[in-house]
């Protein structure tokens, strides 16, 4: 607790005068991964607007997976978490969150959004990556990167709604994607600086570019597939 | 000390071992296993949990479908009943279930390939509703109600995971190794062909070899090899996995050992003996974009050069292999009080 408040005492110290995040030395940095619609929070089940004209959607289940999870700061320095994968899971709250411990300045974080195709390619694996958790397809071998069903006016419920499984790892169905994601040079940092920062997924805006490139339906590896993925840093950043 | 892999020479073989456990044996000429041990050593109690797995329909929806119903041992852990496989319910499948044997010499699984680790292909007939119909997470559940199991991966030091559940399936299947056929010990100096098995051999090197390459019988590749389409199927082969125009119709290129055991042939089953094949390949090529170009002119044999190559081929079977108590049912697992670990 008390490092917290000495973290949260050095962040404003430094408001406005840094790009990054001031944290005191051996300081403990909260991420958490929101998913939102219009800046409110997405609940699973519930319909909410999307930037297509005239949607409304619905999400019943968003699960992907997440390697290499790590902060980094200016000079390049990071802090990583001991476990190299995490299954993401939308009605999981214990699954958003995560811990660092930092000893510098944070600028962004880093990661790998998928499962590479090396880890892939080595066949199946424990822990997140065991295939209990549904996130291995069975016709073929591989992981599936990124689950995302619902319904929505555009896909309805009636017609068996949408149904997005993002995978593949062979060569040009490369499906996972490198992301690094930097605090914004603007106000928020001066506003709301803390040691508690949130990887934001901009779901609505998301599910445009998913009825635009994948329709209704995406269940297996494709180039709809790797360009699906290589399209969701538009909706992606991180705020404070 | 599980994971150490040494590689050594042990009298006729080289021999794959991890320390204190289960050896594979490379037979002599062979080329080295592409299967990567490291990631998943061989255990003596690990291949045993597997071949129990291998043999138990509880990894089955309705307890009804165990691997072995269409991979039996009695067929080189093919299946000679059906064309097609069938699975739970009566339900019947579109492919030819496949042979199992010298599985550490593949990279690929499946007759297209679909799976590309050993270790993860059980989940294919496990989670298909025309097979199995069942799920990895609900089988764990199963077998840790099962104290044969719950003993059975504590003995091995390991978890009882849906990962290990895969991985024991796939150590019991890398001991499936047929070396020990007529053309095995022809080769070793053990035996020698008849007159009209090394005319056959001859001409298994001159028009099947580049494909059935030896020792293994295969190239370990997909081809096409000119079958036209069966309509009700509409099967493209590999191109379902890769997308790519090239590999439509390719299906990987099976291993000509056991052809005794394993009938019918091909993809779908489509031929009941070695005869219809070698007809196939005399007079019924289509010659399509992606065939192979070893087929342009199809495999023109006469008639008694037909049975100089079929009595080449018997010399694949091995029935010591076929008949190996150790790949079979393991009765002292399931039935712990009536008689030996056979």
């Amino acid at each position: 607790m008390i490092l917290r408040l000495l973290a949260s005492i050095a962040l404003t110290a430094t408001a406005g005068l840094s790009f990054s995040q001031s944290i005191a030395k051996d300081s403990t940095i909260h991420l958490d991964l929101s998913f939102r619609h219009g800046g409110q929070e997405i609940a699973l089940g519930v319909p909410f607007p999307t930037e297509q004209s005239g949607d409304t959607t619905q999400v019943d289940l968003l699960r992907f997976y997440v390697g290499g999870l790590t902060l980094f700061n200016a000079s390049g320095t990071s802090s990583t978490l001991e476990n190299q994968w995490h299954l993401i899971d939308a009605s999981d709250a214990g699954s958003l969150q995560f811990e660092f411990d930092v000893d510098s300045p944070t600028q962004g974080v880093r990661f790998l959004l998928g499962v590479d195709s090396l880890t892939n390619d080595a066949g199946v694996h424990g822990g997140a990556l065991d295939p209990t958790n549904g996130m291995y397809w069975a016709w073929q071998t591989g992981y599936i990167n990124f689950k995302l069903e619902g319904s929505s006016n555009v896909c309805p419920a009636s017609e068996g709604g949408y149904t997005y499984h993002v995978g593949g790892f062979l060569s040009g169905l490369d499906a996972a994607k490198s992301f690094e994601v930097s605090l914004a040079r603007d106000a928020q940092i001066s506003l709301g600086i803390s040691n508690e920062i949130s990887l934001v997924f901009e779901v609505d805006r998301l599910m445009k570019e998913a009825y635009q490139s994948l329709g209704c339906r995406l269940m297996r590896p494709s180039e709809s597939a790797v360009n699906f993925m290589h399209n969701l840093d538009k909706y992606i950043y991180l705020e404070q | 000390m599980k994971i150490l892999y040494t590689i050594g020479i042990l009298l006729s073989g080289l021999v794959l071992s991890q320390v204190g456990n289960y050896e594979v044996v490379i037979p002599d000429g062979w080329p080295e296993p592409v299967h990567d041990f490291k990631n998943n050593p061989l255990d003596s109690a690990t291949v045993e949990l597997g071949r129990a797995l291998f043999y138990d329909p509880v990894l089955s929806r309705d307890n009804t479908v165990s691997c072995a119903s269409c991979h039996s041992p009695y067929n080189a852990f093919a299946h000679t009943d059906h064309k097609l496989s069938h699975g739970i319910g009566d339900s019947i499948g579109t492919r030819n279930a496949p042979a199992l044997f010298n599985l550490a010499w593949q990279r690929d699984f499946m007759w297209d390939g679909a799976a590309h680790s050993l270790d993860a292909q059980a989940l294919g007939p496990i989670e298909h509703v025309g097979e199995m119909d069942s799920d990895l997470a609900s089988i764990v559940k199963r077998l840790k109600s099962d104290q044969r199991y719950v003993a059975g991966f504590s003995a091995s030091g390991k978890e009882l995971t849906g990962v290990n559940v895969l991985k024991a399936l796939s150590q019991f299947q890398l001991t499936l190794i047929s070396a020990d056929s007529k053309y095995d010990r022809v080769q070793m100096n053990q035996d020698s062909f008849s007159v009209q098995e090394a005319k056959g051999y001859k001409l298994f090197q001159q028009h099947c070899n580049s494909c059935h390459a030896e020792p293994l019988f295969t190239n370990g590749k997909f081809a096409s090899n000119g079958l036209p389409v069966d309509e009700n199927l509409q099967d493209v082969g590999r191109y379902a996995v890769t997308l790519k125009k090239e590999d439509s119709l390719q299906f990987k290129v099976p291993t000509l050992r056991n052809l005794k055991s394993t009938f019918p042939y091909m993809h779908d089953g489509r031929f009941k003996s070695i005869g219809e094949v070698l007809k196939h390949y005399n007079e019924g090529v289509i010659f399509a974009s992606t065939t192979a170009n070893e087929l342009r002119e199809g495999v023109p044999l006469d008639g008694r050069q037909r049975t100089d190559l079929l009595a080449f081929l018997l010399t694949l079977n091995d029935n010591a292999f076929v008949f190996d108590q150790k790949h079979q049912y393991p009765r002292s697992f399931f039935f712990p009080n009536k008689g030996s670990n056979k």
